[in-house]
């Protein structure tokens, strides 16, 4: 089977794309998945959401040549173990800035990141991940590229749908225009409550996605204090509702 | 006060023209709307699920799947012992045998000799003594060799007497024993129509061709140098 790539992207930031990126990487691995978690964000909380260090990883792995077998042993050599079975991360911290701007990466193809991605193609992996960060460039339009999968993590509220149809539309430009082949998987609504905005906003979604709009994630405590306890979900209280709903998108993202 | 179009700017900007717009469903209880502005699924690529696709690349290659009678258990393991050691599928093995048995068959390298057994047809390799791959080394003549590999014709038998109740069974098993593939329509296509032409059933033919393949490969005749695209695993599918 090959690896299926997924993007975990919005251009706004605190929707959840981080929480989604790790949750859904450890619950798919939890499924028996070997997963590897890609942190393109120079936030670096990828790694800190599970409990580690933000680290040079992903700085390497984007300007690291690969000709050579010893580049790739130390490029390698930045994945590393999470101490969860089947889940791997290549951690990021603010040299990805650094390394956005060493690259030049608007000079470089469009396929640059799934071209960087073949070192793995003999590792096992069924899933690679990427968490994204909060913005629009190079880096982003390109691991966009390089997906099967688009995960739009929307909190329901008005200016996170603006943000939304931002997204949307790279995709659309990215298809349009420079031929990529993947697709949005689908939209996931994120801070749902009950109160009315969150409501109206689901209406809003659903009547322009409609099956694409994924079954939301409630606004709950219990996922915030994850962060602090450098746990996921899973393991900080599985027998959640958050739980309950992060495995209900990896259902969703084994069926494609 | 009526919610403002959260999507807007997704309406107001066109696809380009030259581009498919990708299908996609419209929720059913929805009354058809009349509104000619573009809905933003119209223009979002989206992705299809695996079921779906699944079942279109089965509707797509279900042609390609075929199933041959009496290809011997010990053949089969030969095969895909070799596909393994060579890092590639045991299909793409069992076709590079066939492709190079028939074109073997067409510079008359290869020749096909049916002999009539029972009421129909049966071949054997020419000079050939006997079939490593039928469990009997000790067959000495073409006619031990075929009655091991190919006991087919039982069923049509009348001449019962002469089989002992032991080997009954024998014959059930390797009967029995079926291999499937997937191969090129037109291959298989080939494959069958060179069995029809010389009136032997198609897994005899089959049998016939692997076992000469695989004999070359030993003896170093053949060459079969697997490409990096042949691997199992790919990252990239280009489907
Ligand atoms: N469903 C939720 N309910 C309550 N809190 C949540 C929920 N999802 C995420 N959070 C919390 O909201 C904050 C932002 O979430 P997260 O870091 O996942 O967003 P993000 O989109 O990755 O942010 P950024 O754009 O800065 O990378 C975090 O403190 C997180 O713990
Ligand atoms: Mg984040």
């Amino acid at each position: 089977m090959a690896a299926k790539v997924i993007t975990i992207s919005n251009q706004k930031g605190g929707v959840g794309k981080t929480t989604t990126s790790v949750n859904l990487a450890h619950c798919l691995a939890l499924r028996g998945a070997q997963v590897l978690l890609i942190d393109l964000d120079p936030q670096g909380q990828s790694a800190t959401k599970l409990g580690m260090d933000g680290e040079m990883g992903a700085f390497y792995f984007l300007t690291t040549a690969q000709s050579s077998p010893a580049e790739v042993v130390f490029v390698k050599q930045w994945v590393r173990e999470t101490g969860r079975d089947g889940l791997k991360i290549i951690p990021g911290n603010s040299m990805t800035n650094s390394a956005q701007m060493i690259l030049g990466v608007q000079e470089r193809p469009v396929s640059y990141i799934r071209d960087l991605l073949k070192l793995f193609v003999r590792d096992g992996f069924d899933y690679i991940l990427f968490d994204t960060s909060p913005s629009v460039g190079g880096l982003q339009e390109r691991a966009l590229w390089a997906s099967d999968l688009v995960i739009i993590p929307t909190a329901t509220e008005f200016a996170s749908l603006d943000a939304l149809a931002k997204t949307a539309e790279t995709l659309r430009a990215l298809r349009d225009t420079k031929g990529w082949r993947g697709g949005m998987m689908g939209i996931l609504p994120t801070f749902f409550d009950g109160t009315r905005e969150s409501k109206n906003s689901m209406d809003d979604l659903q009547s322009e996605f409609s099956d694409k709009v994924l079954q939301p994630i409630h606004k709950a405590t219990v996922l915030r204090e994850c962060w602090s306890e450098g746990k996921t979900i899973f393991e900080h209280a599985p027998e959640s509702r958050s739980a309950e709903e992060y495995s209900a998108l990896a259902k969703a993202v084994l069926k494609y | 006060m009526p919610r403002r179009d959260a999507f807007s700017s997704l309406r107001q900007s066109e696809p380009s023209p030259n581009v498919p717009l990708v299908p996609v469903k419209k929720i059913e209880a929805e009354a058809p709307s009349i509104t000619t502005a573009k809905q933003p699924l119209d223009l979002i690529p989206v992705a299809a699920r695996r079921t779906k696709r699944n079942r279109d690349w089965d509707r797509n290659h279900r042609d390609e799947k075929t199933t041959y009678r009496g290809i011997p258990k010990r053949l089969q393991e030969t095969v895909s012992d070799l596909a393994a050691s060579l890092n590639v599928p045991r299909d793409e093995l069992v076709r590079a045998f066939l492709e190079y048995s028939l074109s073997d068959l067409q510079s008359n390298r290869l020749v096909i000799a049916a002999y009539p057994k029972a009421q129909r047809m049966t071949l054997f390799p020419t000079g050939e003594a006997s079939n490593a791959y039928s469990g009997k080394k000790e067959a000495s003549s073409a006619a031990a060799w075929l009655d091991q590999a190919f006991p087919i014709s039982g069923r049509g038998q009348t001449s019962a007497g002469k089989t002992k109740p032991g080997r009954a069974q024998n014959k059930k098993d390797r009967w029995e024993s079926r291999a499937t593939y997937r191969l090129p329509v037109a291959l298989k296509k080939q494959v069958k129509a060179i069995a029809d032409d010389h009136d032997v059933p198609v897994g005899e033919l089959v049998l016939f061709f692997l076992d000469h393949g695989l004999r070359d490969y030993q003896s170093g005749e053949l060459r079969l140098s697997p490409s990096p695209r042949a691997s199992g695993k790919t990252l990239f599918l280009d489907e």
